[in-house]
């Protein structure tokens, strides 16, 4: 398209670029779910109000924080969840420290974010319309800088220059659907740990897990940015143009009073509805979770579950990596918990077991730590994240959990999951009553994995007893959530849905985690 | 000192007032304000038929917690009473 200089207000106006019903529809429905994205994206980041570069989380690091709480420097003597803020839920989704369910919300709003947007971009290129979005001329520039300059002195360029975006929008939208949304979902699945496990390097090109954590931060930043600039031109810069195009997909300004209260309904329908979600998630949480898992399953199985970890043959991370600090979520289990546990604490572990069992025939054996150092050995450098944001890398060694199981013979008839429980209690009850064993379930595929062990060494070291001694669970695919520490036992179950809450571990059952922590 | 010198131990309190899940997680966000001063690590109620709810703090062994800063923050977050 030529310059806009060329056309008179009489031609643009009787151009009528056309906004399709398909154009419109995707914009109205990219809107309803950026915001459940933003939104749900504070309710994580909440959690965790910190942000670093580093390779490690300690406190007093971060580059950015939105928290005046203080916290030890000393390793093990807190845990995450004391940095937890509650959000209002007229800010988060669902707000109220329901990281678990942020999460979900986070993955189905970005899953159909994403398709929409996919819909949206074939359709743009179906139908020719890129070229009044694209810029094909270097003159977009000096264009978008005198517009610019305009808007900075409170002034508005003719609708002349809309034909039917000017230079400047033409830039700005550019940068955000070619840009900005693919640099969000490139950073945002760069902390998954299905991702990191596979494609180290990729993760380690954008800074570690805090690199991405925090580009896909100062991404969110633009974005709301974006949002906040865009809706207020949309009303200060020929409204009358604007709002007729958005509504009817039409440029006869007679409709404006009716698109104007039209849009005005629909904005706030758009808020009310967010709102209603993050009360009706509170008042369901159960039900909410187990819609918001099903749902967010589907992309973890196209995209996720078939990834397998790597940590053992690359190259990438290395001992050199080996992060100064490590953050833990729960602390050690004390003599009220489990006094077995302190017992053999106090006798450098010779006396600690770990029950390896099959809860579907009732066998079972007592393994001591000498007898499991005499199994194979495994040795990595790994990442550990926390669904919070934390993370931490080390070298990690131990037994694979395939070869511990196989002590037991092959997989018992009917048993579908490894559930593994620790001599500690849980942090916290879904309901606040007494607390009860902590424990994950990991499926089939995810105990077979390679870099699925029970560690009793990190960083070439016995393990630190906040960091799980004598014996831990390492699973390299998932989140933080999934490792149990401080080991009790290792069983067969046939279904993890008879054990705790029946949603498959102890975060799952009381913070409404996924069973899969792939991301 | 070594982990196995000052090992975390935990400590039980008894309050009254907290009983609701917006009721512990207040009361949560207050304390988690004063931890670190108090050299306190975790914090959990326990809820359960009886009046009071079991209050059960986590640190090191060489730490005594405060229970009259605690007392002082519950009181000032809501109506919330340390009893013992």
């Amino acid at each position: 398209m030529p310059p806009s200089r060329d056309y008179t207000v009489e031609e643009v106006m009787a151009m009528n670029p056309d906004f399709p019903i398909w154009l419109r529809a995707t914009h109205l429905i990219n809107f309803v779910l950026i915001g459940m994205l933003l939104r749900s994206g504070w309710e994580i980041l909440a959690s965790l109000p910190r942000l670093w570069w580093r390779n490690d989380c300690a406190p007093g690091t971060e580059w950015l924080r939105f928290t005046r709480r203080k916290l030890p420097k000393e390793e093990g003597v807190y845990t995450s969840l004391m940095d937890e803020k509650s959000l209002s839920p007229l800010i988060g989704l669902p707000g109220r420290e329901n990281i678990g369910l942020g999460r979900h919300w986070h993955g189905v709003s970005v899953m159909l974010w994403v398709l929409n947007g996919v819909v949206y971009v074939a359709l743009l290129f179906g139908t020719g319309l890129w070229r009044r979005i694209i810029p094909t001329s270097w003159d977009v520039f000096p264009e978008a800088w005198e517009s610019f300059k305009m808007y900075l002195s409170f002034e508005t360029p003719g609708i002349e220059h809309f034909q039917p975006y000017d230079a400047l929008q033409m830039l700005g939208y550019t940068f955000v659907i070619f840009i900005l949304a693919p640099f969000m979902i490139l950073t945002g699945i760069a902390m998954s740990p299905a991702i990191r496990s596979r494609y180290p390097r990729y993760v380690k090109m954008l800074g570690g897990h805090q690199g991405a954590r925090s580009l896909h931060f100062i991404g969110m930043v633009l974005m709301a940015g974006f949002i906040v600039m865009h809706v207020g031109l949309v009303f200060l810069v020929h409204r009358e143009h604007n709002l007729v195009h958005m509504v009817f997909g039409d440029v006869d300004t007679a409709r404006y009073a009716q698109a104007f209260v039209i849009m005005i309904a629909t904005i706030v329908a758009v808020l009310l509805f967010w709102i209603a979600l993050s009360y009706l998630t509170l008042a369901q949480r159960a039900r909410a979770h187990t819609v918001l898992v099903w749902f967010s399953e589907i992309g973890r199985r196209i995209f996720l579950n078939w990834l397998r970890p790597r940590m053992t043959t690359q190259d990438v991370y290395t001992d050199d990596d080996i992060s100064e600090f490590h953050w833990t979520n729960g602390l050690p289990p004390t003599q009220e918990e489990s006094a077995e546990y302190i017992a053999a604490r106090d006798t450098n572990w010779s006396s600690y077991t770990i029950t390896l069992g099959d809860d579907t025939s009732g066998n079972a054996r007592e393994l001591t730590l000498d007898e499991i150092r005499t199994l194979p050995q495994t040795s990595y450098v790994a990442i550990h994240t926390c669904m919070q944001g934390w993370s931490a890398t080390s070298r990690w060694t131990g037994v694979k959990l395939s070869d511990l199981l196989e002590l037991l013979g092959p997989r018992p008839k009917g048993a579908n999951y490894i559930l593994v429980e620790s001599y500690g209690l849980a942090q916290k009850m879904v309901d606040n009553r007494p607390r009860e064993p902590f424990y994950a379930c990991y499926d089939l595929e995810t105990a077979m994995e390679p870099n699925t062990i029970l560690a009793y060494e990190r960083n070439g070291r016995p393990l630190d007893i906040h960091l799980g001694a004598p014996a831990r669970m390492r699973v390299e695919s998932h989140h933080g959530y999934k490792m149990v520490k401080w080991v009790r036992s290792i069983r067969w179950v046939a279904d993890y849905a008879e054990y705790g809450d029946g949603r498959g571990g102890t975060r799952e059952d009381s913070a409404f985690q996924a069973l899969n922590g792939r991301i | 000192m070594t982990e196995y010198d000052d090992p975390i131990v935990s400590t039980t309190l008894t309050v009254r007032g907290v009983k609701t899940e917006d009721q512990v997680r207040e009361a949560l966000q207050a304390l988690f304000d004063i931890f670190a001063e108090l050299d306190l690590g975790q914090a959990t109620f326990e809820v359960t038929d009886a009046d009071a709810t079991r209050l059960i703090v986590k640190h090191k062994q060489s730490v005594t917690p405060d229970r009259d800063a605690i007392a002082q923050v519950l009181a000032a977050t809501g109506d919330f009473r340390l009893v013992d």
